[in-house]
């Protein structure tokens, strides 16, 4: 793989006295997208958050763009140009949709283009632009987390299960939007439990369970094989 | 703007029970106010004490609105933040005895003049002390509750005795200025001047505390870190950074409230802080953690009640606030106004 956008080398990561990442080695290729997948408890929302530096590596390298990251704090981490996602969404619910997204901007005011970029993918934020996004129905809270995130372009995003707990309908115009920014050669690296849209976004994939990467490869090779799958993740797939 | 997609959802058409809900925090002012027109025979007393509860809602106000922002952002617990009130007081005090020229002299102009210095000199001093008070005492027991309490608590006996030595153990009289002093009749009701005076300031900085909030993106930092600051720092902003700054911005206005507590009052005791800390706390509770505008509807509440009670019923005044909390608590367990804490 030439010129990572992400490289972790030996990651382990400590929450309280549980030791959750054993030395978590991974790279996450530029303008594609990874998806990290496995079980419950395997890792990975402790891999994405060790990446931000919300929880910090007890030992172990992150390099992002070449740079060392692995000591800074998630302020510095964001402004050097990666974009986070978390599990929980973490929408500011008492500040309005249009808060949170210039909120978003960290460099500035909202540039249009971007903008009318949002607009078009999830057209329920400007229906309620200026309602509190407390108000807002789950799957339009993850398309202003995705929006948040997207509102100005970084070298990397990380996506916390962004299809969590939500419709179908919600979900198709998630992938469609995660499409398009894929399309615009954005580095991703994803946590997602739904396999199907795991397929459908994935160029990569890579394997976590007890905190460890047990495999590595092209997504491509994972959809094949259905034994591999279910050896990995413990689970039999519904593949649509 | 586009129109909806297929799956936005339907907004149902609410009661008029449930329109009215998110704006009965604001209705209780008013309608506290008529439940004290229509308690107190007359109109004229029912005038001057509205005034005077409303002038000393807004000092308390002030004094926990910093506070109220501090325990939202950072979750510290503050009970040194009397300390501020009292030093505030002193430092105002002492600038308004060097000013007797122009607080005696029988100039409107001249006499807010003289205040405006002593309140800006509280706010510097008290500013200054809330930046060593957040590095020296908060910081080392950020994330435990109970450190945090017994640490201010020590933090407030420190600079009461802190106070002693530089201003000596007695009380110290001040005198309003010359133009300040006395009363207006309005009505027929008399009110005192300085009350007045109380209310308008204390209205204007809630409405520049509010337009900061709203219309500015240090505003928007410092309500989303109220609600989720680990988010705000994953988006890229230092929260520590804003923590201070709102630190030492409450700290000044806890002195500012300070001075205007001593003109209230006429006089300036080293446990005045730690005295009106029972109703900043009640204030900060009721009206919602993090919450500025629930702690204004608070403040007025509080100031109102006890007011009015006083005159209706003076043994019941010593618990109408705790009385209010209580209502207020069982009603909504997290205030009238509280801020969706991220879990």
């Amino acid at each position: 793989m030439s010129d990572p956008i992400l490289t972790l080398s030996g990651v382990k990561t400590d929450i309280e006295q549980y030791n959750i990442l054993h030395g978590v080695d991974l790279e996450v290729p530029r303008g594609q997208v990874t998806m990290l997948l496995g079980r419950n408890g395997a890792g990975k929302t402790t891999t994405l958050r060790s990446i931000m530096g919300l929880w910090k590596p007890r030992a172990g390298s992150i390099r992002f763009d070449g740079v060392e990251i692995a000591g800074l704090t998630p302020p510095q981490i964001a402004r050097r140009g990666v974009g986070f996602v978390p599990e929980d969404m973490g929408i500011f619910a008492d500040l309005t949709v249009e808060e949170n997204l210039i909120l978003a901007a960290i460099s500035g005011p909202i540039k249009r283009d971007r903008l009318d970029w949002i607009f078009a993918a999830f057209p329920a934020l400007s229906t309620f632009w200026k309602m509190p996004a407390g108000n807002l129905s789950g799957g339009q809270k993850q398309m202003l987390a995705i929006a948040r995130a997207v509102i100005e372009k970084r070298g990397l995003y990380l996506i916390d299960e962004p299809s969590k707990g939500l419709a179908p309908a919600i979900i198709a115009t998630m992938a469609r939007a995660l499409k398009d920014l894929k399309a615009d050669g954005a580095s991703i690296l994803m946590v997602e439990q739904n396999f199907s849209l795991a397929r459908a976004l994935g160029d990569h994939a890579v394997v976590m369970d007890d905190g460890r990467i047990v495999w590595n490869g092209t997504m491509a090779e994972l959809a094949a094989d259905t034994a591999l799958q279910e050896r990995l993740m413990g689970l039999k797939m519904e593949v649509a | 703007m586009t129109l909806a997609p297929e799956h936005a959802p339907k907004m149902a058409r609410l009661s008029l029970a449930e329109k009215l809900e998110p704006w009965m925090p604001l209705l209780l002012v008013p309608a506290l106010i008529l439940a004290g027109y229509l308690s107190i025979a007359s109109p004229t007393s029912w005038l001057t004490l509205t005034v005077s509860g409303l002038a000393m809602g807004m000092m308390i106000f002030v004094i926990a609105s910093g506070m109220t922002l501090v325990f939202g952002l950072m979750d510290v617990i503050n009970f040194g933040h009397g300390a501020f009130v009292s030093f505030g007081a002193f430092v105002g005090v002492s600038v308004l005895l060097m000013l007797t020229a122009m607080t005696g002299a029988p100039s409107l102009v001249l006499n807010l003049l003289a205040v405006g210095a002593a309140m800006l000199a509280a706010m510097a001093v008290t500013g200054v002390m809330g930046l060593a008070f957040e590095r020296v005492i908060v910081r080392p027991v950020y994330g435990s509750h109970l450190k945090q309490i017994l640490v201010t608590m020590g933090g407030l006996i420190v600079a009461e005795q802190l106070i002693h030595v530089i201003w000596g153990g007695e009380e110290i009289f001040i005198p309003r200025p010359e133009m300040l002093k006395g009363s207006i009749t309005l009505f027929g009701a008399t009110l005192e001047k300085y009350r007045l005076v109380a209310v308008g300031l204390g209205l204007v900085l809630f409405l520049i505390m509010r337009a900061v909030l709203r219309s500015t993106k240090l505003g928007l930092i410092v309500r989303a870190g109220v609600e989720n600051p680990e988010m705000v720092q994953a988006m890229g902003y230092q929260i520590r950074r804003v923590f201070i700054l709102v630190f030492v911005a409450g700290s000044a206005l806890a002195g500012l409230g300070g001075v205007m507590w001593g003109l209230y009052q006429e006089m300036v005791t080293a446990h005045m802080g730690m005295e009106i800390m029972i109703l900043v706390f009640i204030v900060v509770i009721i009206g919602g953690l993090g919450s500025v505008e629930g702690c204004f509807i608070g403040a007025l509440m509080v100031g109102l009640l006890q007011n009015y009670t006083a005159f209706l019923e003076p043994k019941l005044a010593l618990i109408s606030n705790i009385a209010l909390m209580v209502a207020v608590l069982m009603w909504r367990p997290q205030g009238m106004m509280p801020v969706i804490k991220a879990k």
